[in-house]
């Protein structure tokens, strides 16, 4: 073999191994949204009030404490965030998938429920980090997590345009329902309500979509069939290992080998900057 | 004896009171439709807060508390979307230190040494007013920033509390970073709008990575557009000089017009290649 430099053309042969990794790429779909796998499926209490046969969800607005949603002067919950819990329930409640189906939950606003029976709690609190807002499982301590869930919404959220906090409210309740986030892939992932907000915190995605719906169902048949974890972070900045002598050749150094009948590319591939390896493939880099 | 004026505000009285009853039982019958009126009733404990989860690890003989939570944030269509809202500066993690800003919340803190600023941005969350430090945290000296993050771990009555961001690990202090964020540049404080989205690990090589796993429309500009290079990005934002005298335009020509993954390198004035031009979803 012998190196022959950077400047030569492509050759038109493929190989075999870059149509294999392309089929498996292709055979693993990802979940839009993600659904995480050691988030329990909500067990409920009782029967959906509207009759559907559903599990009834209770969710309440807190109304004692710090951090209570109740106006001080009246006693009653403030009236945006009821409208936003209530209108947020609904969608959640009328949304189906493209076959029709609707989650197997019905989120019922009831605040008279025992403290004991509620699912979902609504505060008043900072989600800390200017973050728009919130939601905290509860740790089941086997490396499961589930309800009660607590939904963090900061005092401003008493004055964001009532859409706005619909689609906010919505997009947490989602959490409840085993979903993680979207990241705005709407190219790829189309229209979710995990997606995030704006560069202004506007909307991005207003209601919730069938695949919501679809990916909710998933969860609750089978949470095991997901693809994402609950509170494990997705790259951790310490462990693993290291390369004591990392080599970072990427991306300008990629070389070209022949032989009497093949071309060879060696490239020096890298990964989060954690360590260098090589591959030789012929036809196409792969980096993995 | 009762005189007749008595007898009459005692029936009023009485009317009112039954009234009164009559309304709150039919109320209470109208249970599938709730109204927002509060209940005197309150939980012995608030789920979910801080002393909860101490209260249950002490019973639970433990002496470590974790909480994940679930953050929702801004997010940006791309690379353009995010120089327009957003400054890009350059820092390294110096410090970190945690608060709890409430019953329920955990916030941290990051010092950051700010060794270049890329872009300077406007803030809408951090404007005047806003974002304001913890009492104890010092003023940001003019080439530092503090930074806030949600979650954090704080010791409370023997028990270590994290409330730990599910998809955001803390800053790694030493670690450089290229960070997209609202920044007031008079107070030196800023806001992580973009949660793990705007933050991207920079080696020695100028190469920047992702610190969220997930695919992200920044993260992948930032791939396809300048190769993770941030040398690549820093030219998007703020064009070089032209190429140093010498470089042959007629070169520089039938490099560019090749394409193919070749590049014409102004530093040097040679044809470059990168094979990421091409094939960008090859590369990480």
């Amino acid at each position: 073999m012998k190196f022959f430099g950077s400047k030569l053309a492509t050759p038109r042969r493929l190989a075999p191994i870059w149509l294999l990794l392309v089929l498996t790429g292709f055979a693993q779909a990802v979940d839009c949204p993600r659904c995480q796998k050691n988030k329990l499926p909500m067990a409920g209490h009782g029967a959906a009030v509207d009759g559907s046969g559903r599990l009834n969800v209770n969710v309440q607005i807190a109304f004692s404490g710090t951090v209570s949603w109740s106006d001080p002067a009246t006693g009653n919950t403030n009236s945006n965030i009821w409208n936003g819990v209530q209108g947020a329930a609904l969608d959640w409640n009328n949304a189906t998938t493209s076959t029709g189906q609707a989650t197997n939950y019905n989120f019922n606003l009831n605040q008279g429920a025992a403290a004991g029976d509620v699912d979902v709690r609504i505060v008043q609190d900072s989600p800390g980090g200017t973050a728009i807002a919130s939601t905290e499982a509860t740790d089941n301590h086997d490396g499961t997590f589930g309800p009660p869930y607590t939904i963090k919404l900061p005092p401003a959220a008493a004055s964001w345009p009532p859409n706005y906090l619909l689609a906010v409210i919505a997009h947490e309740l989602g959490h409840t329902l085993g979903l993680g986030h979207a990241y705005n892939n709407i190219a790829t992932c189309g229209h979710t309500i995990m997606n995030h907000a704006s560069a202004t915190g506007a909307v991005i995605t207003g209601s919730v979509q069938a695949q919501d719906v679809a990916t909710a169902n998933k969860h609750y048949n089978n949470r095991l069939n997901c693809t994402a974890n609950y509170g494990s972070p997705t790259l951790s900045f310490s462990g693993g290992y290291t390369d004591p002598n990392p080599r970072y050749y990427y991306p300008y150094t990629c070389y070209y080998y022949y032989d009497a009948y093949d071309i060879y590319y060696q490239c020096d591939c890298r990964e989060n900057g954690q360590y260098a390896f090589t591959v030789y493939v012929l036809e196409d880099v792969i980096c993995f | 004896m009762f005189d007749r004026r008595s007898l009459r505000i005692t029936a009023v009285a009485v009317l009112v009171v039954a009234l009164v009853a009559l309304v709150g039982t039919l109320i209470n019958r109208r249970s599938g439709q709730p109204s927002p009126i509060a209940h005197a009733q309150q939980p012995p404990v608030e789920p979910g807060s801080i002393d909860d989860l101490v209260q249950r690890a002490n019973a639970n003989g433990d002496h470590s508390a974790t909480l994940p939570i679930e953050i929702m944030h801004e997010d940006v269509d791309g690379f353009d979307d995010a120089r327009t809202h957003y400054s890009i500066v350059v820092a390294d993690a110096v410090s970190k230190q945690s608060f709890a800003i409430s019953a329920y919340s955990i916030e941290t803190w990051f010092k950051f040494t700010v060794t270049e600023t890329i872009l300077s941005t406007g803030p809408h969350i951090c404007v005047t007013g806003a974002c304001s430090l913890p009492a104890g945290l010092p003023a940001a000296g003019s080439n530092e920033l503090w930074l806030s993050k949600a979650g954090g771990t704080i010791e409370r009555n023997g028990v270590t509390v994290n409330f730990e961001w599910n998809e955001f690990p803390d800053f790694n202090i030493g670690q450089r970073y290229v960070l997209f964020i609202d920044m007031n540049q008079s107070t030196r404080v800023g806001a992580n709008a973009l949660g793990p989205v705007g933050v991207f690990m920079l080696d020695n090589n100028g190469i920047m990575a992702a610190v969220l796993g997930e695919d992200t429309n920044l993260k992948s500009d930032i791939s396809s557009r300048f190769g993770n290079s941030l040398s690549q990005l820093r030219n998007a934002i703020n064009p070089p000089p032209p190429p140093p005298s010498g470089c042959d335009p007629a070169a520089e020509q039938a490099c560019n017009a090749r394409g193919g993954g070749y590049y014409w390198d102004d530093s040097t004035c040679q044809c470059a290649f990168d094979v990421c031009i091409p094939k960008p979803w090859l590369c990480p």
